[in-house]
């Protein structure tokens, strides 16, 4: 029978955690006891094999499964530069360094060449504020390229998508309603900018009742489809 | 650097920003999924079990105490989450089948397979609460003072609760004619 002082002594040693004076209280001690001997030296070749035990890599995926799997950022509620009005809020946020490069094509100018998003005005909406009720509709996305969600309101202004996304890479986002399209290219860039959220008002008759298809494009391919039901406003 | 100590780290993902987060996995991932594999010996387990502990840390980042550190709150996640495991594992299994081996590490090259499987064998017949602390000293390298922090409990009885640990390690291999 090993005593209890000894077998912490033991311990101790094989943690390099003896006093010189330890060391001599136990060296008597293993000398007298032949199972307190086999003890240590069953310890230390077991603490030896632990203390070698290299770490195996985690699975490869683990990374972005873990990333693909976060919730979407929450809504920041100061998110425009305070202006009241939506077109000026977005310029702020432009001049602010957001360099958001969501070009919107209005309803209505499928087949034509966009404008760029300084010019989008009256399309590019605060997504703080513009919409205020309860989203008529949401898709939530949640890929290895992209996560978050994207709702749909309905406004005085017309429908307005409001995506609220985070991305690994840029993504590209083809709203289409009633045959025509809105094209988003860049949503979500991979810089330290963490608040994707952006929002884009769709006028015109396309904003009736309809379906709007969302499709999700990471590195020309597509990713991810989901649709929206508008209803009458 | 200081920007890439973990609190720096800690305080720009309370801020938002994500790539901050991407790189408090990449530094923990590894030791997080090591933790969660010598608990449950089944790399599938300890895959979900890592994504788990990560989402966790995500959603607690903001009442994450400054003064505690983190990793030591990462740990702690990952073994209540590897025990949380095994209790369901408990119930589904009464009699505990064979749990799957996960591959075998370069150390079984290197420094005896025979040992090395016998106490990976070893480590899942003693209880979780013993297997912890073993995991904790001995994969993750921890200091008693940082596993009382994990564990919350007071240093000496981390220290009793390691030496009875490894004597019912060792019994166990002795059983088996490992060592």
């Amino acid at each position: 029978m090993i005593d209890e002082k000894h077998i912490e002594l033991i311990n101790a040693e094989i943690d390099g955690e003896l006093s010189s004076e330890q060391r001599a209280d136990l060296s008597g001690y293993l000398l007298r006891h032949p199972e307190a001997r086999a003890l240590r030296d069953d310890l230390q070749r077991l603490c030896g094999a632990l203390n070698r035990t290299v770490q195996v890599p985690p699975p490869a995926d683990l990374r972005d499964r873990i990333l693909g799997a976060l919730p979407a950022p929450a809504p920041r509620r100061h998110w425009s530069a305070g202006s009241s009005r939506p077109v000026l809020r977005y310029a702020a946020v432009l001049a602010g360094g957001l360099l958001v490069s969501a070009i919107a094509f209005q309803f209505g100018m499928d087949g034509r060449p966009g404008p760029d998003a300084a010019q989008v005005a009256g399309t590019m909406a605060d997504p703080a504020t513009d919409h205020t009720g309860a989203p008529v509709g949401t898709v939530r996305i949640d890929t290895p390229q992209v996560t978050g969600r994207v709702n749909l309101y309905r406004a005085a202004s017309g429908l307005i998508l409001g995506f609220d996304l985070a991305a690994r890479e840029p993504i590209e986002v083809v709203a289409t309603c009633g045959g025509r399209e809105i094209r988003f290219s860049g949503l979500g860039r991979p810089d330290p900018i963490s608040d994707h959220r952006y929002a884009c008002t769709m006028s015109g008759s396309a904003t009736e009742a309809g379906t709007v298809t969302l499709k999700f494009y990471a590195g020309g391919k597509l990713i991810r489809a989901e649709q929206l039901e508008a209803p009458a406003g | 650097m200081q920007e890439d100590g973990d609190g720096a780290l800690v305080q720009r993902c309370r801020d938002g920003d994500r790539r901050a987060f991407e790189r408090l996995v990449t530094r923990y991932e590894r030791p997080v999924f090591n933790a969660a594999l010598r608990m449950l010996r089944n790399p599938e387990d300890a895959r979900d079990v890592a994504q788990t502990v990560f989402l966790k840390v995500f959603e607690h980042l903001a009442d994450c105490d400054p003064k505690f550190k983190l990793y030591s709150w990462i740990y702690r996640i990952a073994l209540n989450e590897s025990i949380n495991v095994l209790g369901r594992r408990k119930r589904l299994e009464p009699l505990g089948g064979d749990e799957p081996d996960e591959t075998p590490g370069p150390d079984d090259e290197l420094h005896g397979e025979q040992l090395n499987r016998g106490i990976r064998r070893a480590l899942m017949r003693i209880k979780p609460e013993y297997r912890a602390v073993i995991v904790l000293r001995h994969f993750l390298e921890c200091s008693y003072h940082d596993m009382g922090g994990i564990l919350e409990l007071p240093e000496k009885t981390v220290k009793s609760r390691l030496f009875a640990a490894r004597q019912l390690l060792r019994d166990v291999l002795r059983q088996d004619g490992a060592i």
